[in-house]
């Protein structure tokens, strides 16, 4: 695909938007859940990519309605791997950390809107531009 | 657990999309914008204009010198050539730096599209990404990115039927800390050794292959985009008078919260390393914080309210460089700090010139003999003559800036360097006979048996076996052990 002029790139733009619509504040316009996990190289360095690779694991065996993506660096190093989730009508949370082990417990709380990871969550301190 | 309930007191330009957006899918980019900024210079302003906007933005260079984008993409437009480039420094090499790393691997689009603007600011249609070798997932995901720009027409020929040709290459490095300096970077770029050249000419005039060149930091790349789409008013109403925009640190060292965070210019240090950094770990106490890296300096205590700019930073002994930045608890041992950093710069320096390769050489020798308890206080002396005369003769910014670290500290903890040069720094462990309950712990974990004592009696440390482990100090109940 070649976007030939720049009117054609907002074109594209606006049917874009739904990509990411969800992990701002929440909109969205179908009940999957999004689960962003923090994929730099802070985050290799303590297994994101197993977290990554088992959330993907558990969404298949359990059916679950969800999606995965990996992201860059969230900032929070000392609390690798970092991951959010965004979860349609509500405002997206972060957690951190969330090793491979912990997954199976850890989607079953999401999944099942249970607090069992609340003692994980972490307060963001930014305020971004937006474009 | 810890819970960080202050106000929201950073804010994400240059990592507006980190975190955010998949880094291997255009998509998502354009989803925020992406490549936005490109299409609006090319259909609505002039090569003049953008440069104006980037000039009224007060934007300065990230990398660590602070020069102001604008006028360097100035002179580097109006200087007429057949071919002018574009390069982007991504040679990121202080100790304890990651902000372009995570920049380029979270959000790589942002400074492909900010480097076409730039070219077409100043007229060029090659740019070249100068990374190190050691950052394979950012060299990794930048391939990737270049790629899928060059599919959707974003790079290459005509870009948005603009008739404006622009490509993007990587090149990488092998690493050396002096290849950050531009000048050796583009020498390097050429297969040339990575070796500083006397400025000017500056590379605006003759930079990669004899042309004009503009070299810009990673993070200053970041920025641009937001700063064309929201426009320059609004980038210079965030910070100070002199600083716009805000600056991306990597908060490490003995600091709860290590991470990468991104703060208006105008915040304090205080602000930095306490309320986002959550305070000194271990419940120590805080003795200073090192900015600038090898070419910077520490701060201590009484500057920590200071307003953070480029000029404050200046002012209280330090740089703000590229945006490293470590917390040192009251354990660090600043002579031991500033035999690291000389370390380093005796390892990094590429040898061109005496000062540099000779001086930093002796720089560490002396604070080696220090260390090992071999100085003389007249090494105190020659320690700042010698750090004047490297400051004052070298070359380029590495030997320029190389015993900052020594200047910093000798300032602030003189009487660290005396209890070396003296002699008088005592190594050992030893034990308050007041407080000692006599309880055995210590000696039980000496790993070389050199506490002793009865049961219920204070206890004694033989100093001339003691290794200074520290693991009495641990292991002591009543706080009875003192440090050395």
């Amino acid at each position: 695909m070649t976007i030939k002029n720049f009117k054609a790139l907002k074109d594209t733009q606006k049917t874009m938007t739904n990509q990411v619509s969800l992990r701002n504040e929440g909109q969205s316009d179908n009940d999957q859940i999004e689960i962003l996990v923090g994929l730099a190289t802070c985050g290799f360095a303590v297994g994101a990519d197993e977290t990554l690779f088992s959330i993907e694991q558990r969404i298949k065996e359990e059916n679950f309605n969800a999606k995965v993506v990996g992201v860059g660096c969230i900032g929070y190093c000392h609390k690798e791997p970092t991951i959010q989730v965004n979860i349609p009508g509500k405002k997206p949370t972060l957690y951190g950390p969330v090793t491979a082990e912990m997954v199976t417990p850890f989607m079953q709380a999401i999944m099942n809107n249970e607090d069992t990871f609340d003692d994980h969550i972490i307060e963001t301190s930014f305020d971004k531009a937006v474009l | 657990m810890m819970t960080d309930t202050t106000p929201k007191m950073q804010y994400r330009i240059a990592l507006r999309n980190c975190g955010f957006i998949n880094p291997e899918n255009i998509d998502e980019y354009i989803a925020v914008k992406g490549y936005q900024a490109l299409g609006k210079v090319l259909s609505e302003y002039t090569p003049q204009k953008v440069v104006n906007v980037i000039k009224e933005s007060h934007l300065r260079g990230r990398g660590g010198g602070g020069f102001p984008t604008g006028l360097k993409w100035e002179l580097t437009a109006r200087e007429t050539s057949d071919e002018k480039y574009i390069i982007c420094n991504a040679d990121e090499g202080d100790p304890g730096a990651f902000m372009d790393r995570s920049i380029l691997e979270g959000d790589p689009h942002s400074v492909l599209e900010a480097m076409a603007i730039a070219g077409y600011a100043i007229g060029s249609n090659k740019g070249y990404i100068y990374i190190r070798a050691e950052y394979p997932l950012a060299i990794s995901r930048l391939q990737t990115a270049i790629e899928q720009a060059r599919s959707y027409g974003l790079l290459g020929n005509d870009i948005f039927s603009s008739g404006f040709d622009f490509d993007i290459e990587l090149k990488l490095g092998a690493g050396a800390f002096v290849c950050g300096e531009e000048t050796a970077l583009i020498n390097s770029l050429q297969g040339l050794r990575g070796e500083p050249n006397k400025k000017p000419p500056f590379p605006s005039v003759s930079g990669f292959r004899g042309k004009p060149t503009s070299v810009n930091n990673v993070e200053t790349f970041a920025n641009i985009p937001a700063i064309i789409m929201k426009g320059p008013e609004w980038f210079q109403s965030i910070g100070t008078k002199h600083s716009k925009g805000t600056k991306v640190f990597a908060l490490a060292g003995k600091v709860n919260n290590v991470g990468l965070v991104e703060v208006p210019m105008g915040t304090t240090l205080r602000e930095i390393i306490y309320d986002i950094g959550g305070g000194i770990s271990d419940g120590k106490a805080f003795k200073a914080v090192q900015t600038g890296g090898p070419s910077g300096g520490v701060i201590t205590e009484e500057n920590l309210d200071t307003p953070i700019d480029y000029e404050s930073i200046r002012k209280i002994g330090s740089m703000m460089g590229s945006g490293g930045m470590i917390v040192l608890d009251e354990d660090t041992d600043m002579v031991e700090l500033s035999k690291f950093y000389l370390d380093f710069t005796q390892d990094e320096s590429c040898g061109k010139c005496t000062p540099c390769r000779i001086g930093t050489k002796r720089l560490y020798e002396i604070l080696d003999r220090l260390t090992q308890m071999e100085g003389t206080p007249e090494d105190l002396d020659l320690l700042e003559e010698l750090s004047h005369n490297v400051k004052d003769s070298s070359l380029c910014g590495l030997g320029q800036s190389a015993p900052n670290p020594i200047l910093s500290t000798i300032d602030r903890f003189r009487e660290e360097y005396e209890a070396y040069a003296y002699r008088t720094k005592k190594t050992t462990y030893s034990i308050d006979e007041d407080k000692c309950i006599g309880c055995t712990k210590c000696s039980r974990v000496c790993p070389v048996d050199c506490i002793t004592g009865e049961v219920k009696q204070p206890h004694v440390v033989d100093e001339s076996e003691c290794i200074a482990c520290g693991a009495c100090y641990n292991a002591c109940p009543v706080d009875a052990i003192i440090k050395p």
